[in-house]
């Protein structure tokens, strides 16, 4: 997609009908999970991590796999164990001999040192792993020994967690999980995706037979006409409004709060909503993008109350109800 | 293009603007106009069936608030166009299309990029919305918001119409003058009883009591009609005695009431037996026969005629409206028998087979007596 002049109608036409060919290809190697893989490409055009939830075998590592696959990037995965250190994710220094005969210390690149990194079960690894892959997240470079290593740009971090085996498992704090642009919960799959599975991906992974749907160059000029889609004054105050709903002080249902969202989850927030505009075709951010993506990028910004908790209170029906009543009054 | 468009989503804005206003006015003062339509329904009922209220002070009441109020929203609850372009947005389902390309053509930037790409997609959407704003249903009133200012309507109908009770307002007047006032009615009692029993002090008095038969005294009354008195045997002593057919109910009545007043008036209480119909002591000076001619009254002086004539005749027309006359008839001297005048335009008494006519001033004079004693009752009470 050419963009040395003026956009044009064309070439935003073009860019929306991309990402929908993009989506369209994933959903042919993974049945009956639409919504997970259009929050998934949002998220990727918005530039965020991703950290997803759900039980074994739904097909998170295969997702992340075929946008690999798709988009044309590099792929490495880090299987996330207690024993695992953080220079097994960010890599080290070895002595390797020279041509001269001598010896020298060599930086060896980490599996981090990728496009598209999935970390398997990542509340398995020691806080102190945990923190060296978030750093890179973060700043998306490796410190070692006062060498610093910029990690490959694009640079996209998809973590995973099990919600059932807790035993053993360092959950991550909120501090950490807010460096996710979004939390997504991956639903089983429904009869007739079941159905689809079976016929996708018996015998093999479809993942491997996927073509590329975007180059690189197209990914980039995405994320930066992501970035111009318009927000308008009264987006911006929605979405503050729809934040602030989440802090105790705002009375009504949030008093099960402790914690409201933070301003990083504005920041999430309305940039997962342009880029929500853009795959539905839209130049400007509306009402209904950033309801689309409240729930993703808050669940998992917000602490329940200790009452809250023992009381059983679910956050995320929580916060449903807080977005329904904020979409009422806006 | 871009002042165009600005032009264009301005006027917009403005028209929704304008409808949003208009709406919240709406909205907000519609108790008030219940409450208005209300007060004057109310208001006009009781205006024509109970009692006359002053129309004015009730336009006041039902509609200062309401105007006081609906003033103030239309001061202060004006929107700001930014509403009107929200509005607009959410009404022509432009998914922030309007606003956003609104927001763009009021910025001092330049328009590129997406920015431009969006004015013109606004460009193309604004014909449509342009139609939308045209085709915009109009809201009509509910049925029961019609019924309710029907009755407001109504009831101003009913207040404008003047009303049909009438109150009867007595003179209001201080202690000095009620006492003034009942001197004068009893120095008027005073002289009206003397001007009676003196030009008929040969006669029998009109007020008696007989023994056995006691005689039967009526006063015109200004409330119901007279009643069928008593039949009383005539006594042969009996003269020319004005005498009306009473109950020994009312005569007793009558008795208590005026009884310190018959003594202290009354000259002569000489008890005249039996009722004797005829021109009893009212300007006669002498007993006529009971088939006499009829009588004229000849006592008073000119003067007195004059006023009483003047007095009476407005008296004794408003005497014979309200108590339809008196009428007394016996077929024989030992019977009377009152009744109330009908269609005989005759009023008198009759004794004999005879008919002896009251003049309208004696007639006058002695319902003005009976008035008299009654107005001196009610002040005393």
């Amino acid at each position: 997609m050419p963009r040395e002049n003026e956009l044009s109608e064309t070439d935003f036409q073009q860019a929306t009908e991309q990402l929908l060919e993009l989506r369209s290809t994933l959903e042919s190697a993974i049945a009956g999970q639409r919504s997970l893989i259009t929050q998934t490409i949002i998220t990727f055009i918005a530039g965020g991590h991703i950290l997803t939830e759900g039980l074994p075998g739904l097909g998170k590592t295969h997702l992340a796999r075929a946008l690999a696959a798709t988009t044309d990037l590099a792929f490495s995965r880090i299987q996330c164990t207690p024993d695992l250190m953080p220079a097994d994710i960010t890599g080290n220094e070895m002595l390797l001999k020279d041509q001269n005969g001598g010896h020298q210390l060599d930086f060896q690149p980490g599996p981090v040192f990728s496009n598209i990194v999935l970390v398997d079960e990542i509340n398995r690894a020691t806080p102190k792993t945990q923190s060296s892959l978030l750093e890179a997240m973060q700043e998306q470079q490796v410190t070692y020994t006062g060498t610093t290593h910029p990690l490959p740009s694009p640079f996209w971090v998809i973590a995973t967690q099990n919600p059932i085996e807790i035993e053993g498992t360092y959950p991550l704090p909120e501090a950490q999980l807010d460096r996710f642009m979004v939390k997504l919960k991956v639903d089983f799959p429904d009869r007739d995706a079941l159905l689809a599975i079976l016929d996708i991906s018996l015998d093999s992974e479809p993942s491997g037979r996927l073509k590329p749907a975007l180059s690189r160059a197209d990914l980039k000029q995405l994320k930066q006409l992501s970035r111009e889609i318009i927000i308008s004054d009264r987006i911006k105050q929605a979405a503050v409004q729809l934040l602030l709903c989440t802090h105790p002080q705002a009375g009504d249902d949030s008093h099960h709060f402790r914690y409201g969202a933070s301003p990083r989850g504005l920041q999430a927030l309305v940039r997962t909503a342009r880029a929500h505009a853009l795959i539905h075709g839209r130049l400007q951010v509306d009402i209904d993008d950033l309801e689309a993506m409240a729930l993703p990028t808050l669940r998992h910004r917000v602490l329940l109350s200790i009452a809250s908790e023992l009381d059983g209170v679910d956050s995320d029906e929580l916060l449903t109800q807080l977005i329904r009543d904020w979409r009422a009054h806006v | 293009m871009k002042s165009e468009l600005a032009k264009l989503l301005q006027r917009l804005s403005q028209q929704q603007q304008h409808r949003i206003w208009l709406n919240r006015i709406l909205q907000r003062t519609s108790p008030l106009v219940y409450y208005s339509a209300l007060m004057f329904f109310l208001a006009g009922g009781i205006h024509q069936f109970m009692l006359p209220l002053d129309t004015l002070l009730i336009t006041g009441i039902a509609l200062g608030p309401s105007l006081l109020i609906l003033c103030w929203h239309c001061i202060w609850q004006k929107p700001a166009l930014y509403e009107g372009a929200r509005h607009a947005d959410k009404l022509f389902e432009a998914n922030s299309l309007f606003i956003s390309a609104w927001e763009l053509c009021r910025a001092e930037t330049d328009i590129k990029g997406t920015a431009k790409l969006l004015l013109s997609r606004c460009e193309k959407a604004l014909p449509e919305w342009s139609q939308d704003n045209r085709q915009l249903p109009q809201k009509n009133l509910s049925p029961a918001r019609m019924g309710i200012i029907t009755l407001g309507i109504v009831g101003v109908f009913f207040l404008l119409q003047p009303s049909h009770v009438q109150v009867y307002k007595p003179p209001k007047a201080t202690l000095n003058q009620k006492q003034a006032l009942i001197a004068e009615s009893e120095d008027n009692t005073a002289r009206i009883l003397g001007k009676l029993f003196n030009h008929g002090a040969t006669s029998a008095t009109p007020f008696s009591r007989h023994t056995g038969n006691p005689s039967t005294l009526i006063g015109p009354s200004k409330s119901a009609p007279p009643q069928m008195s008593e039949q009383y045997p005539r006594s042969k002593d009996s003269k020319a005695n004005l005498g009306i057919p009473m109950s020994d109910k009312e005569l007793s009545l009558f008795s208590n009431k005026h009884g310190s007043v018959m003594q202290g008036v009354l000259p002569d209480s000489r008890p005249i037996a039996g009722t004797i119909t005829g021109n009893a002591g009212i300007g006669d000076e002498t007993a006529k026969p009971a088939n006499s001619a009829i009588t004229q009254a000849d006592e008073f002086d000119k003067t007195e005629r004059i006023n009483i004539e003047t007095g009476m005749d407005q008296l004794s027309k408003a005497s014979d409206e309200l108590n339809q006359g008196y009428e007394l008839i016996a077929s024989n001297p030992e019977q009377a028998i009152l009744h109330p005048a009908t269609n005989n335009p005759s009023r008198g008494i009759v004794s004999n087979s005879s008919i002896t006519l009251l003049s309208a001033q004696k007639r006058s004079l002695v319902w003005r007596y009976f008035k008299q004693l009654d107005e001196n009752d009610a002040q005393r009470e």
